[in-house]
């Protein structure tokens, strides 16, 4: 591994138009990458995790300039490729390949493997046949097959094959930067394990670079150096591998981390649960992106909350921020168990409690003031009454201010306002 | 007291294709209790969804076909309605033993082991032989589907409301305002925040993770004995898929529902499973207690399957070689041809029977637990087995398919000299 990396990657931009109309007026854009920086040095593996739609894969395709980035600065060995003409796209690209997830669709079911693995050699200007073919049974060989396979067709092969030969067609160039977009995720366990290996010891044979991305982190533990956590279109922490694993810093992190099943009955029940969906990256929640889901969201100051109360009341308050509440599903679930007719106001309101898991009392007196007030006001059908309460009362920091990426105490970088450096900053500009 | 919801005896089921007849399951057993969560887990071509989908026999026939076994459905309300519903298709097994599951005229599918007065009091229903209109009965009312993809199974066209309401209506007689209610009772049931409103909204409103939620609010519409999850959560995000298996632990608690999970990550089954069953290419491995699978797996597979895993920590190993072949299986075990500790035994004769570890609940189908065998030596671990034959330099036994990694790499370098 050099010390200079050979990927650079700054403020990464890829928005989609949202267009409406006969005359395509954009009407809002759907931001899947929305400014991330990262470095991949010679050898190293980086991976890049999160759930779907967080824009792990547009982060590929619009690096490699597959789709053209909005705005950011991708350079390559020293240069800035996203201002490269064609024939430095071209000569760029040589030297950076990828690998899909899908070996089946990413093969011509009518040409021979051999063809297929040979054509980016043909591209690239080999023009000798026999030398193509040569070089091509050779990596044949090298990626688990047989020379001989060279003149069977894709589907003669089993999906984990089909991914060791779109692994030898990436090679076949002899890039410098391999990126992999869930390479293994259409492949069974057992077969994962076969071409996980083969990846690691392709990359150690040819000082590959790479770029892996995958939803799934046990993947990635086992093949990447370094981890990158994206939450809708942006890097939340990027740490060394085990480091991340044994101490995440940032609470997407952990809850990413808490919610994958682990094969041991003995600790089922553990994984943390997360609420909700993943909001739109068309409109992206305010200050961290991650604040209307975080178990951890901070509470205000004035407060004194309990942290899942705290959770809870922002749930809550989040559901009205969108639209009234829907009363008459709390009305109905009321009629049925108790058999009584209208519920009063107190019974709705304590059905409300109910329905977002808080508290019948909370703990602090103040705040389980302004709750009560504006679920009154609620039911009583003054929607923005109680709107109003709560926002003015319970506002997070993490929705006033948007974290940045910054070095945490763990020693590597989490944008999170929890870390304290971020979090005096802001305390001292409410201050002054 | 026999508590079996589900007896899956032998059951056999094949496809005809143009390359022959592929046997898809080949002669398996298992038991789900009421109540309880069984999980059948295995890669893909083990047999595992058409298991799960022979069971109501929802296969295509032709081309598929169940030549052999028996499914019995031992609800006891079952067997009475059915029993009312088709009077000649009724056999009675006069005395008191246990019934052999073969047993009478091919149309008779309604077996009555014991009456009480005039009441049946214990009895099964055998799906193989039951005739479409009693299947009718069966799925969807007392055993229930949910499948990988929430996406194709509701249609875009309709509101999700008006998709339970058509579930309700069809099994029971309401009116269409009580079906509604109920419909909205189920879809809050299932974790559909605001479940009034989102009554009219049309699948594409909503997310993956809340349309599988509507999908078990559908299948919880006639409150099934029996639901077969079919990878429902395999198609969601880890954070999603924590919050759907968080609710069928909490439905079945409520409800006393059984639950048959067909999964192919082993993680999720230490997660929900109270016993689990392990099969391979159309065949039981082993079967028991989710604690004894994972923590004293029997089966070379089952302990192959767990140290593949990526990502826990320990280093990865993987299994090598490929299936075998459907249309043509082997001689003897299946996994034998990829099993480093195979002998001779392994490769002759039909899949061992299934030994009991232990006087366990747990069975393994394996040679070595059989007489004359030391069962230790398969309980070692795939990973001695496998440094143990490869640091020596012999091959170990496989398919000798794709070579091992440090074959590869070898072979890599000496031959790249020359290209490069």
């Amino acid at each position: 591994m050099s010390d200079r990396p050979l990927l650079v990657v700054e403020g990464l931009q890829k928005h989609y138009p949202i267009t409406s109309g006969v005359l395509k007026r954009e009407t809002g854009r759907v931001r899947a990458v929305d400014g991330v920086d990262f470095a991949v040095s010679p050898g190293e593996t980086l991976g890049i995790v999160g759930e779907s739609g967080c824009g792990k894969s547009t982060v590929a395709t619009s690096l490699l300039r597959l789709e053209e980035p909005t705005a950011g600065e991708v350079s390559f060995d020293g240069e800035d490729i996203t201002d490269y003409g064609k024939r430095d796209l071209k000569r760029f690209r040589r030297r950076a390949q990828m690998i899909f997830q899908d070996p089946t669709a990413s093969f011509d079911p009518r040409m021979t493997v051999g063809e297929s693995v040979a054509e980016p050699l043909r591209i690239h200007g080999i023009t000798d046949r026999q030398r193509r073919r040569n070089v091509v049974k050779d990596l044949l060989g090298r990626v688990g097959l047989s020379p001989e396979d060279v003149d069977r067709y894709p589907h003669e092969f089993s999906g984990g094959q089909k991914q060791r030969i779109a692994l030898a067609r990436a090679l076949v160039v002899n890039p410098d930067l391999l990126v992999a977009d869930e390479p293994v995720s259409a492949l069974d366990v057992s077969i994962q394990a076969d071409i996980l290996e083969l990846m690691n010891d392709v990359q150690r044979e040819f000082d590959l670079a790479m770029l892996f991305i995958s939803h799934n982190l046990g993947v990635v533990r086992e093949v990447c150096d370094r981890v990158a956590v994206m939450y809708l279109g942006e890097i939340v922490e990027i740490a060394p591998t085990e480091q991340l694993f044994t101490d995440p810093q940032h609470p997407y992190t952990r809850a990413l981390l808490g919610s994958i099943p682990r094969p041991d009955p003995r600790r089922r029940g553990e994984s943390v649960t997360l609420s909700g969906d993943v909001p739109s990256p068309a409109n992206p929640p305010e200050g961290c992106r991650f604040h209307t889901r975080c178990p951890e969201v901070i509470p205000p100051s004035d407060y004194d909350f309990d942290q899942r109360e705290w959770r809870a009341v922002q749930d809550l308050r989040q559901r009205l921020h969108r639209e009234p509440l829907d009363l008459e599903t709390v009305r109905t679930a009321h009629t049925e168990t108790d058999g009584a007719d209208a519920p009063d106001d107190e019974t709705l309101a304590a059905g409300v409690r109910e329905e977002f898991g808080v508290p019948a009392e909370l703990t602090d007196a103040d705040a389980e003031r302004v709750l009560a007030e504006a679920l009154a006001a609620e039911v009583d059908g003054n929607h923005d009454c109680a709107r109003e309460r709560l926002d003015e009362a319970f506002v997070t920091p993490c929705e006033r201010t948007h974290p940045d990426l910054q070095e945490t105490d763990a020693g590597w970088a989490a944008a999170c306002l929890l870390h304290d450096d971020q979090r005096r900053a802001v305390e001292q500009a409410a201050d002054d | 007291m026999d508590d079996r919801l589900l007896a899956i005896q032998d059951l056999h089921t094949q496809f005809r294709t143009s390359d022959g007849v592929v046997h898809a399951v080949d002669g398996i057993d298992f038991d789900v209790r009421r109540g309880e969560t069984v999980c059948i887990v295995g890669e893909s071509g083990s047999g595992k969804t058409v298991t799960s989908e022979s069971i109501t026999k929802i296969i295509q026939m032709p081309p598929g076909a169940i030549p052999e076994g028996a499914i019995a459905f031992r609800d006891l309300e079952t067997v009475r309605e059915l029993a009312d519903a088709f009077p000649t298709a009724v056999f009675d097994v006069a005395d008191d033993s246990p019934a052999d599951l073969a047993a009478g005229d091919d149309d008779q599918f309604v077996v009555v082991e014991e009456r009480d007065g005039d009441e049946i009091a214990r009895g099964y229903v055998d799906v193989v032989r039951a005739p479409p209109a009693a299947l009718r009965h069966i799925r969807g009312g007392d055993i229930a589907h949910v499948f990988q993809n929430p996406q194709s199974a509701l249609d875009p066209v309709y509101t999700v409301g008006w998709q339970i309401v058509e579930a309700i209506q069809l099994h029971e007689d309401v009116s269409k305002t009580d079906a509604r209610d109920r419909a909205i009772d189920l879809l809050d049931r299932v974790g559909i925040p605001d479940a009034a409103d989102r009554f009219d909204d049309h699948p594409h409103e909503f997310s993956g993770g809340m349309k599988q939620r509507v999908i078990i609010a559908m299948a919880l519409a006639s409150d099934p004995d029996l639901l077969i999850a079919d990878e429902p959560t395999t198609a969601l995000d880890v954070t999603i898929q924590a919050q759907i298996l968080d609710l069928l632990k909490e439905i079945q608690r409520d409800l006393d529902m059984a639950i048959l999970f067909i999964t192919h990550d082993l993680g999720v089954v230490a997660e929900i499973a109270d016993r689990v069953v392990v099969m391979y290419a159309g065949k039981v491995m082993e079967r028991g207690d989710v604690f004894d699978v994972f923590e004293t797996p029997a089966h070379p597979y089952t302990r192959a399957l767990l140290e593949c895993l990526p990502g826990r920590g320990d280093r990865m190993l993987s299994i090598g070689g490929s299936l075998p072949s459907v249309t043509d299986p082997p001689e003897g075990c299946r996994f034998a041809d990829r099993c480093p500790h195979a002998v001779d035994d392994c490769v002759a004769g039909d899949q061992p029977p299934l030994h009991a570890v232990d006087g366990s609940d747990q069975r393994v189908s394996c040679v070595y637990y059989g007489e004359g065998y030391d069962e230790t030596t398969v309980q070692t671990g795939f990973a001695a087995a496998r440094e143990g034959a490869t640091a020596d330099g012999t091959t170990r036994v496989d398919g000798g398919d794709p070579p091992t990694s440090a074959e590869t790499r070898a072979n890599g370098r000496s031959r790249s000299e020359g290209d490069r």
